[in-house]
């Protein structure tokens, strides 16, 4: 089809116009990775899960509950509902339950000792409906014993080596012994539910029916369907239809729980998620999340990449095309048509763009760690990437080339060869505009680039320094492990920590603010009426307002418990009745009366509400304040909380180290700082600001390969003007004002139509948060000064050596 | 006026050496009338350049107005030049993009007129070479006289001293270019000292003086019987 004379005469011309081919190649070399390194992390995000090989058919349960009007989305599931669907619903043909343990997890072997984070409670369908790749063991027999263990690859490599360890016995922290009966291989990263460890549910339910009776874990006892505390997921038949079963499980709320919601005022329904969306969905409770919303501005980002080096491309072809002219002339002269010469230019076109493949191909191993390191993913690319990925790189090469190469064909090869010929050819005005309407087209995706970036990054100061409520700084949590004597020991350890004149005070609670706090319906006692409301719940002990920070608005703290009726908070039958809560959950509690008296549950034993505390931000910003409420613990809980001082914090913290393995010699001293893990709730804000800065470098960077390129262009087209202004006794300055005139323009230009598109689309991705900035019209100023100084600059590297240039050289160059 | 004391220029490339002017001495008066005049590439235009201050030599004392110029930077090159010199090319040199009127405006402009008086300074010149009708054309739009005829009132603009004229009746025909010298002699009757560089015997014999240039040497100088 193509005369091997097309690739000659094009490679030719390549390397006649070294200069302009190489700001080419660079830009759409920067252009290419920029979408393969995007194209590499939507393909992962969006093929999340697709590791289990039964993906397609496994949907996890959430539940949706409606509490005196208040909608409420978990990604967690009640007990029995897995069961129930499965009976009622011929659709589902498995289940599977799984339970996190809370903490971390400690195993020991002989001398090794290691913590595991991620460690499940799971029924042993688990192995029947995920994928899991046995190193060793057997899936059939892998959960089958009350005693049996399952391990991540990782994990059994720390204590076992390369050894094989079925039927090895590890032990936990109270002593209690595991038999591992399986090795899978350690998840690949887009798996959304991951763990380290496994261990049958069976025990566990056998130790909740003997606490609590046989009840607890009936799976027939409708009343557990209110209780939300594990994961579920079902396995679908193969020829199960999902939109059938949404419709037949709308009847679920009906047939179990309608009784007990119409008493208190609430409502339930089970939304289903497929394991692909359940990624992208934030229901609370869920594991860590990636958001769709995220992956349309990365891809967005990307195809402002391309279009700016493709512009670059057009722009520095045409800009040549003076310089092609005699050629086309000569060619339409010898009896050329249109269409070949269009061919000739587009095969040029698709050869740089595979040129710069080629480069992008070479920086991609050196650029991906750094990709990886942005994004928190761990995504590679060499010859086991999937084909789909190597079909895209071809599209987007040879579209690249298409795109960017059919202008300048047409421009080039619709010129009049006598015109030409006869020397009467002078530049076109229209692909002057054309090509000052590219630039301003890809200053203002720079603009709205930088302006991005400085946006979210102003956001995210915002969200830090913004005033919580208490005060965050130098407050240490340490979490301590279930163990016998715990109250004892922390007692102890508490009185020796406090002797140390830097810790102002420590408080427990059964929770940390930021990782999330159980919700609980409660009993509202006003004036013989009792309504039904959901609270956010955390346990705490007196001296927690204090540790914390947290103002009272009215009545004060617990009584300490340290005391000698330690019991005081707590009533006969061991039911609270001293309560706290936080202003929002007054106003929702709306007590018409002067007494204020709530239950936890359905208890007939209220108690009654001796302190408002001044609202606070216990959850991330993202978010506004809702209803909490304190109740006092008798015992300790395991999330300790400390108050430092502010001076000499390191050797405080060794002290609090020292102290700890004196008390809790097995548990390891782990700590976060409150402030540090509220930074940490900002990390997809953090993750968001970094790769938009570093796109937004790029988008700048191939501007200014583009305008580097013009100004040269037009620098030699006005040589002689330059020489005769010159003289006519023009000063350097006034020639390099003269020069930089014309981009200052477009960047201007630009600026200003930058403005409607960064501020709707800036104004969009702050809508995401309930405390934000607002729209930063100074930041709007700076992001086009910036683009303004940074092209002023690159035009003048080009322009200030023909300004200072002696005029003779400017006229002898005629 | 001007004076040149063994000035040489040599032009380099890669590979090959080319001695432009070798060893000039030279003087001109104010108010004088010389035409350089030589075969092609014998370094009539290097000359010019040099007495326009457009080109430094590689060697040898050039002085303007009594002052030795050889060294000075280019910004206070181009301060004498742009007050007392004026230039003519035998390709115009105008500035495409500009307009008549604009283009005689440039040196007013680079001399910091204000507008009011730009106006009306560009106004008179355009009226003295009758090209007022034109202002408002741009250079492509004009014969080859006319663009001349733009060209000069540009170089006489701001009263110069000296006049630089290179070929400036070569890309002419017969009338025009004949019009072009009646417009220069009438500057050098008013006192304007002119150099011109031409091919044309019968143009240079309307100077008072004529130099002959050959291999970047001064072969002969010819009085004309004028002074």
């Amino acid at each position: 089809m193509f005369n091997n004379n097309y690739f000659k005469v094009a490679f030719r011309s390549i390397m006649k116009t070294k200069l302009f081919t190489l700001l080419s190649i660079i830009s759409l070399c920067i252009g290419i990775l920029g979408a393969i390194l995007i194209f590499l992390y939507t393909y992962n995000e969006l093929n999340y899960d697709s590791y289990h090989k039964k993906s397609d058919r496994i949907y996890r349960i959430n539940s949706n509950f409606n509490i005196n009007e208040k909608e409420d989305f978990f990604a967690l599931a009640s007990f029995p509902i897995g069961y129930l669907f499965k009976r009622d619903y011929p659709e589902v043909k498995e289940f599977v339950r799984l339970q996190k343990m809370p903490g971390k997890f400690y195993l020991a072997k002989d001398d090794i000792k290691t913590f595991v984070n991620q460690v499940f409670y799971a029924d042993s369908s688990l192995l029947d409906i995920f994928t899991h790749e046995f190193i060793y063991g057997e899936k059939e027999t892998a959960l089958s014993s009350f005693e049996s263990i399952m391990l991540a690859e990782s994990v059994s490599d720390k204590i076992f080596g390369d050894r094989n360890p079925i039927g090895e016995i590890v032990t936990d922290i109270s002593g209690i012994t595991y038999k591992v009966t399986g090795v899978f291989k350690d998840f690949p990263d887009n798996v959304h539910l991951r763990y380290d460890v496994i261990m049958p549910m069976e025990p566990a339910i056998q130790l909740t029916a003997e606490q609590r009776g046989p009840e607890a874990v009936d799976p027939n006892n409708t009343n557990l369907l209110w209780q939300i505390n594990q994961y579920c997921y079902i396995l679908l038949d193969e020829r199960a239809n999902i939109t059938d079963l949404n419709e037949k499980i709308q009847g679920f709320y009906d047939k179990y729980m309608s009784e007990i919601g119409k008493q208190i005022n609430s409502s339930f329904k089970p939304i289903l998620t497929s394991l692909k969306e359940t990624h992208f969905t934030s229901f609370q409770w869920d594991e860590p999340q990636g958001k769709m919303e995220y992956i349309y501005i990365f891809i967005f980002v990307s195809i402002f990449l391309l279009i700016i080096a493709a512009i670059n491309y057009v722009n520095l072809t045409t800009a040549c095309s003076m310089k092609r002219a005699k050629e086309v002339g000569i060619r339409k002269v010898l009896g050329a048509h249109q269409k070949q010469l269009i061919k000739q230019f587009l095969i040029e076109s698709i050869m740089i763009s595979f040129i710069s493949l080629f480069f992008s191909m070479l920086l991609i191993e050196l650029i991906l760690p750094i990709f990886n390191d942005l994004t928190g993913k761990n995504l590679s690319f060499g010859f086991q990437a999937p084909l789909i990925i190597y079909i895209f790189i071809l599209l987007i090469t040879i579209s690249i080339g298409l795109i960017s190469g059919i202008y300048p064909a047409f421009v080039l090869s619709s010129f009049k060869p006598i015109a030409v010929l006869k020397g009467e050819f002078t530049k076109s005005k229209r692909a002057v505009v054309i090509r000052k309407t590219l630039v301003v087209f890809q200053y203002i995706l720079s603009i709205v680039m930088i302006t991005g970036t400085l946006i979210v990054v102003k956001q995210l100061n915002y969200l830090r320094n913004y005033d919580l409520g208490f005060d965050k700084t130098n407050i240490l949590v340490v979490s301590a492990e279930t163990q016998a004597g715990y109250t004892q020991k922390y007692k102890a350890f508490k009185n020796e920590i406090l002797t140390h004149p830097q810790i102002k005070n420590i408080a427990t609670a059964n929770q940390v603010f930021l990782k999330g706090l159980g919700k609980l319906v409660f009993s509202v006692f006003d004036e013989g009426e009792i309504r039904n409301l959901g609270f956010n719940l955390v346990s705490v002990d007196a001296d927690f307002f204090d540790v914390m920070g947290i103002p009272f608005l009215e009545g004060n703290t617990f009584e300490s418990t340290e005391g000698q009726n330690n019991q005081s908070n707590f009533n006969e039958d061991g039911n609270i009745n001293k309560f706290v809560m936080n202003e929002t959950a007054s106003k929702i509690a709306g007590w018409k009366g002067t007494l204020r008296q709530i239950s936890l549950g359905d208890s007939e034993n209220p108690g009654e509400v001796i302190g408002v505390v001044k609202d606070f931000h216990y959850a991330s910003l993202h978010n506004p304040i809702e209803p909490l409420i304190f109740i006092p613990n008798n015992n300790h809980q395991l999330q300790i909380h400390l108050k430092l001082l502010d001076k000499d914090i390191r050797n405080t913290l060794d002290f609090i180290e020292k102290t700890w393995y004196e008390h809790f010699l097995t548990t390891p001293f782990e700590y976060e700082f409150m402030d540090s893990s509220i930074d940490s709730m900002y990390q997809s804000e953090v993750k968001l600001s970094k790769v938009f800065s570093y796109f937004a470098i790029m988008c700048i960077f191939i501007s200014c390969l583009g305008i580097i390129g013009l100004a040269i262009f037009s620098t030699e087209q006005r040589t002689k003007e330059i020489g005769i202004r010159k003289i006519l006794g023009a000063s350097k300055y006034s020639i390099l004002l003269m020069l930089n005139a014309e981009f200052t323009k477009l960047v201007f230009v630009a600026g200003i139509l930058s403005v409607p598109i960064a501020y709707f689309s800036m104004n969009l991705w702050l809508k995401n948060f309930t405390y934000k900035i607002d729209f930063p019209f100074t930041i709007l100023g700076i992001s086009f000064v910036i683009a303004w100084v940074i092209a002023w600059l690159t035009v003048s590297a080009v322009t200030y050596k023909i300004s200072v240039s002696k005029p003779v050289d400017a006229i002898r160059y005629e | 006026m001007i004076k040149l004391q063994n000035i040489s220029k040599v032009y380099r490339t890669d590979t090959i050496e080319t001695t432009a002017l070798n060893d000039i001495n030279l003087e001109i008066k104010a108010g004088e009338f010389v035409a350089i005049v030589g075969p092609s590439g014998c370094g009539k235009t290097t000359l010019l350049n040099l007495i326009g201050l457009i080109d430094s030599p590689d060697s040898g004392d050039l002085y303007f107005l009594d002052k030795n110029v050889s060294k000075i930077n280019e910004q206070l090159k181009t301060a004498l030049r742009k007050k007392n010199i004026g230039f003519i090319f035998q390709s115009f040199n105008l500035i495409d993009e500009l307009t008549v009127y604009e283009n005689v405006e440039l040196p007013f402009f680079y001399q910091n007129f204000s507008v009011k008086e730009r106006k009306q300074k560009v106004l008179e010149l355009l009226d003295r070479l009758e090209i007022s009708h034109r202002k408002n054309h741009f250079p492509q739009q004009l014969s080859g006289g006319q663009q001349q005829r733009v060209a000069v009132a540009r170089a006489v603009a701001t009263n110069p001293k000296l006049i630089l004229a290179d070929e400036p009746t070569g890309n002419l025909d017969s009338q025009n270019g004949e019009e072009v010298m009646q417009i220069l002699q009438d500057l050098h009757k008013e006192g304007t000292a002119i150099v011109m560089v031409t091919h044309s015997p019968a143009h240079a014999k309307m100077a008072e003086r004529e130099i002959h240039l050959f291999d970047g040497k001064i072969i002969k100088s010819d009085l004309n019987g004028k002074i």
